[in-house]
């Protein structure tokens, strides 16, 4: 698979690997696959999302029929950062198909490597959170006090936040592709 | 040549089924699914791959179709569910009471969405209902549910009438609407983004209002009044220093007038002064001479004299 790659970037192959384990089909960004890359990893995003809203919604639900509003109103806020990233991630750019007679400069080897390093890192971020939410979540089960589940929601809409974030970098890795250097 | 299929005719559409057979034609139709527009295509019953942000060549199967439908070799059952999956806003509208008898009308905000993963559940509204979801269908979906479940029990335990517009009674508000609708928009794969109330002015509000309204004209007026007088004293003001101002200026002419007759009197005795002194310079000037006339006479007398009695005294000697 690795090697259908322009040049094999042997130094992006833990990331590669990494996002494998997460996400069966991913071949990294080969020559004629690359926009399937791309929206598998962006669809890989907004599935950990919707687990983490899911597991956040449920805590909402719960401190709020338990009427803890405070807890409730964390939770609602997390969804509310969830939702954004949803949003980010589904209406986000994924650059242009280059032809010969566009201005646009082809994709690097290091430019692929960055993309997939960036996939890793996002796609972890966001594991991170639902791993957060799913905590807080069994930590509210098990009936643990509310200052528990309330800094574990923070934590997940912190992680959440980091994730829109980094994820936008994704536009900047897309917009060094669009034009070509000049030549001197 | 490919002609494109649009599944949506105007903004209010969220979603719709469509036959296969009735976009069926020899003909190729392609579709072209925005990044905020899904499809997922129900063949014989079978839920298929969901599509977006794509475009679909030969959406109606085109010329292999055609002949495969003539010579039975195809799926007799074909169907294409499409959605908008961008955030939309509906506005349920809403009567209810207080918990002190006070009526509230108004209307509720809810702001959706519809999940591309969720795209497949949209067959839970088609099943009971037409082949198009529009806003105002969702409205009338979700209008006894939010009545009856939530702005029923919201309200009903409002005590107060100014709670109504205080931000924790939104927020409880907005809570309700997530543990209350968040199950039935799900059954439908909507999902619940936010929700809030918007309460029209109730009547203790319209007579907050008109009382603020008549003290505001009140306050109107006597402003206007004082504005008035004001202007009318700054009038008088003006009125009585412009009538002093003219008298001064007339006293100050009358005075001025004098003034220019003693000083043409002055003038007058002043030029009579200079007459009288040139006369009397002059008389004083003849007088001078005249004595000096005199004078020069009486010299020359004198030197006859003295020289008739030095010729008279030579005489004498000489004898």
């Amino acid at each position: 698979m690795v090697l259908k790659m322009v040049g094999t970037p042997v130094d992006a192959l833990p990331y590669l690997r990494g996002i494998q384990a997460v996400l069966a089909g991913y071949e990294g960004y080969t020559k004629g696959k690359r926009r399937a890359a791309d929206r598998a990893v962006r669809d890989e995003i907004m599935r950990a999302a919707r687990r983490t809203r899911a597991h956040i919604a449920n805590i909402h639900d719960v401190a709020f029929l338990k009427s803890d509003l405070a807890l409730a109103m964390v939770a609602k806020q997390c969804c509310t950062s969830i939702d954004g990233l949803i949003e980010e991630v589904t209406k986000a750019s994924s650059g242009l198909p280059s032809s010969f007679f566009s201005s646009q400069r082809g994709a690097t080897n290091g430019d692929l490597k960055r993309l997939i390093r960036h996939d890793y890192e996002v796609i972890t971020m966001v594991t991170k959170a639902t791993n957060l939410a799913n905590a807080a979540e069994r930590e509210l089960a098990q009936a643990s006090e509310g200052n528990a589940v309330h800094g574990l929601v923070q934590r997940c809409q912190q992680m959440v936040t980091s994730s829109t974030g980094l994820f936008s970098e994704r536009t900047m890795l897309f917009d060094g592709l669009r034009q070509k250097k000049r030549r001197i | 040549m490919a002609q494109a299929y649009k599944w949506r005719s105007e903004p209010n559409i969220i979603a719709r089924m469509v036959d296969g057979n009735e976009i069926k034609t020899w003909r190729s139709r392609h579709i072209t699914l925005k990044p905020n527009e899904a499809c997922v295509f129900i063949v014989d019953g079978q839920i298929g791959s969901i599509f977006s942000d794509q475009m679909i060549n030969q959406i109606g199967g085109g010329f292999a179709r055609h002949v495969a439908s003539v010579l039975g070799a195809t799926a007799t059952d074909r169907r294409i569910l499409f959605g908008m999956t961008g955030p939309f806003e509906i506005a349920i509208p809403f009567s209810t009471l207080t918990q002190k008898g006070l009526q509230v009308q108004g209307h509720v905000r809810l702001r959706l969405k519809l999940m591309k993963e969720d795209l497949p559940k949209m067959l839970n509204y088609f099943a009971n209902h037409g082949s198009t979801l529009t806003r105002i269908n969702i409205v009338r979906l979700l209008q006894e549910h939010v009545n009856q479940r939530l702005i029923a029990s919201v309200f009903a335990n409002c005590d107060r009438e100014s709670y109504i517009r205080s931000e924790p009674f939104q927020a409880m508000f907005s809570m309700n609407a997530e543990a209350l609708l968040r199950h039935p928009l799900s059954s439908i794969g909507l999902t619940l983004l936010s929700a809030y109330a918007v309460p029209e002015r109730t009547s203790s509000e319209h007579l907050a209002l008109h009382k603020v309204k008549v003290e505001q004209g009140t306050e109107h007026e006597q402003i206007n009044a004082t504005a008035r007088q004001k202007a009318i004293e700054l009038r008088e003001a003006t009125a009585l220093r412009t009538i002093a101002c003219e008298v001064e200026v007339a006293r100050a002419k009358i005075r001025g007038d004098q003034t220019l007759e003693v000083e043409k009197e002055l003038k007058h005795i002043r030029a009579l002064e200079a007459v009288l002194r040139s006369e009397d310079e002059r008389n004083t000037r003849l007088i001078a001479e005249h004595e000096r006339q005199k004078a020069r006479r009486m010299e020359q007398a004198m030197a006859m004299f003295e020289r008739v009695q030095s010729a008279k005294l030579k005489r004498q000697n000489t004898i």
